[in-house]
């Protein structure tokens, strides 16, 4: 069994694949402690999954906390993770989007998983999780919840900017005016397609694109942006979240 | 005679009074989010604190978000003014005026008479500002008002990379949970904040004497740090740095009331 671990900003996702397929996945808190968040991964695998460390023939972690647990283990870069984990869901998948808490990715990948292009939100959090996650804490509504909330918005609202601090006092001031919950969580889902969609468009991506990361899970999101790009997006797997971790465990096969 | 100024920002609101030579009271208040409400309680409050009515007031200008929409000001100037022309009545010395506020940052120039020549300010992002730091002090778990003086027990700063507000609340968790000092991380945070001030400030060019003025000012380690950066010295203000665009705008209401009444005795003749 490999034991692909992907430390997120804000959820450390854990998958454990056997011959190529997820036999347990699990997600905990990072709280900003990669070692704490792999404890509590171990114990979860241990209490629901009955899988025990010396189950487990490998660990390989990336994302954020790939540099950052002390216990030997063996590391990938989110990137070349993303690629590998896209290309086992769809072997046709040529350019990869991932919508992570604080960070929005774009890549392009050849025929043999390799990353050829990429582009990343490095200066700002504009269009990822956390922002989203600012501006539903001010409205009172779950992330999970948002896009079914915004399909009752009946008029079409229009927020400037990308700061989510300015971004977080506009839609107080929406509040205040009396606007519709819907209508504002319509104005901003609007908002992250159109700053996603724009991240997308610095780079060529070819077909088949597949997208994942926790913000894939939201359907208005996806179609949003699939319909301002004008392409398909094929959502990762089941649980989009996973996508990072999975190719974090597929490494090892690749490797051997 | 009586005049008021009320600023309303985007997290505080001020009002000042003024009379024919001098400030007699101001208030700050954390704003509300409409800032009709926030800007009729502060002076209410400012009234209150000095005995005064609302009907002893001869001028009102009101500043800041939502200026236009005061129903108890007679006029409105924009706060860029209001800073340049608060700040140059505490001392005419000023020059150069980096005001940091709850969510925007501006470097505002004027002259040897405190009219405006020229500024500058960010209008894309907040970091830099006030929410920047309320980000940091809530994540340490302390009030953004010890930040400064914490800050000053810094010795090792820790490297700020992103100065991006959401970026910064998760950087500061990971300091902590590295183990960093809380001094360290006040310290960090003062050195990214004074780079990126620099950065604006280096736009419109600085003239001595320099201030800074908004709830920022009151941190000192922003302060020192912005000084260093800069490499020019920074003057405190005789006045509460809070309530120079408020001070300001009472200053305009002063200054429109004496046009008025002189134009309404020119006509009378």
């Amino acid at each position: 069994m490999i034991l692909g671990c992907d430390i997120g900003s804000s959820v450390t996702k854990a998958v454990v694949l056997e011959d190529r397929a997820v036999v347990a996945t699990l997600r905990v808190p990072t709280e900003a402690h990669a070692d704490k968040a792999m404890d509590r991964v171990m114990e979860g695998l241990r209490e629901r999954h009955k899988i025990d460390r010396a189950d487990i023939e490998e660990t390989v972690i990336t994302g954020w906390g790939e540099s950052r647990v002390s216990r030997p283990h063996a590391s990938q870069s989110i990137l070349s993770s993303l690629a590998r984990a896209s290309q086992w869901d769809r072997p046709a998948c040529r350019a990869v989007l991932c919508l992570g808490a604080q960070n929005t990715a774009v890549l392009s990948i050849n025929d043999k998983g390799r990353v050829m292009e990429y582009r990343m939100n490095d200066k700002c959090a504009s269009g990822c999780g956390k922002f989203l996650e600012i501006m539903f804490e001010a409205l009172a509504i779950g992330v999970e919840d948002s896009a079914e909330i915004a399909g009752a918005a009946d008029k079409r609202i229009t927020l400037s900017g990308q700061c989510a601090v300015f971004y977080e006092s506009d839609v107080v001031s929406l509040i205040n005016a009396g606007e519709s919950v819907a209508n504002i969580t319509e104005a901003i889902l609007e908002a992250v397609t159109k700053t996603v969609t724009t991240l997308c468009k610095k780079m060529k991506m070819h077909d088949a694109i597949v997208v994942g990361g926790g913000l894939a899970n939201n359907r208005r999101l996806v179609d949003g942006i699939s319909g301002m790009l004008g392409r398909p997006l094929h959502v990762f797997g089941g649980e989009p979240d996973l996508i990072g971790a999975v190719g974090a465990a597929l490494s090892v096969e690749a490797a051997r | 005679m009586i005049f008021a100024g009320v600023d309303v920002g985007s997290m505080t609101a001020e009002a000042v009074l003024i009379d024919d030579d001098e400030l007699l009271a101001s208030t700050v208040l954390v704003a509300t989010p409409d800032p009709v409400t926030s800007a009729t309680i502060v002076m209410e409050r400012v009234l209150a604190e000095t005995g005064l009515r609302s009907q002893d007031v001869a001028y009102c200008v009101s500043t800041g978000y939502g200026r236009e929409r005061i129903p108890f000001a007679q006029h409105d100037v924009s706060e860029i003014s209001c800073h340049g022309k608060g700040a140059f009545w505490a001392d005419p010395g000023i020059r150069t005026i980096i005001d940091v506020g709850g969510q925007d940052c501006k470097v505002i120039r004027i002259d040897s008479v405190g009219d405006l020549k020229d500024f500058v300010m960010n209008d894309k992002c907040a970091a830099g500002t006030g929410r920047f730091l309320e980000g940091v002090a809530k994540t340490m778990a302390v009030h953004v008002s010890e930040l400064g003086p914490m800050a000053l027990g810094g010795v090792d700063p820790v490297p700020i990379t992103s100065i991006c507000t959401v970026f910064t609340q998760f950087d500061v968790m990971t300091f902590l949970a590295d183990g960093r000092t809380r001094e360290d991380i006040g310290l960090g945070v003062a050195e990214a904040l004074a780079v990126r001030l620099n950065r604006l400030v280096k736009r419109v060019g600085v003239e001595d004497r320099l201030c800074i003025t908004g709830g920022v000012a009151k941190n000192v380690a922003v302060v020192r740090a912005t000084e260093k950066v800069l490499g020019h010295d920074i003057c405190s203000l005789r006045i509460d740095p809070q309530i120079v665009g408020a001070l300001g705008a009472a200053l305009f209401a002063r200054e429109r009331h004496a046009k008025l009444e002189a134009e309404r005795s020119k006509a009378a003749c």
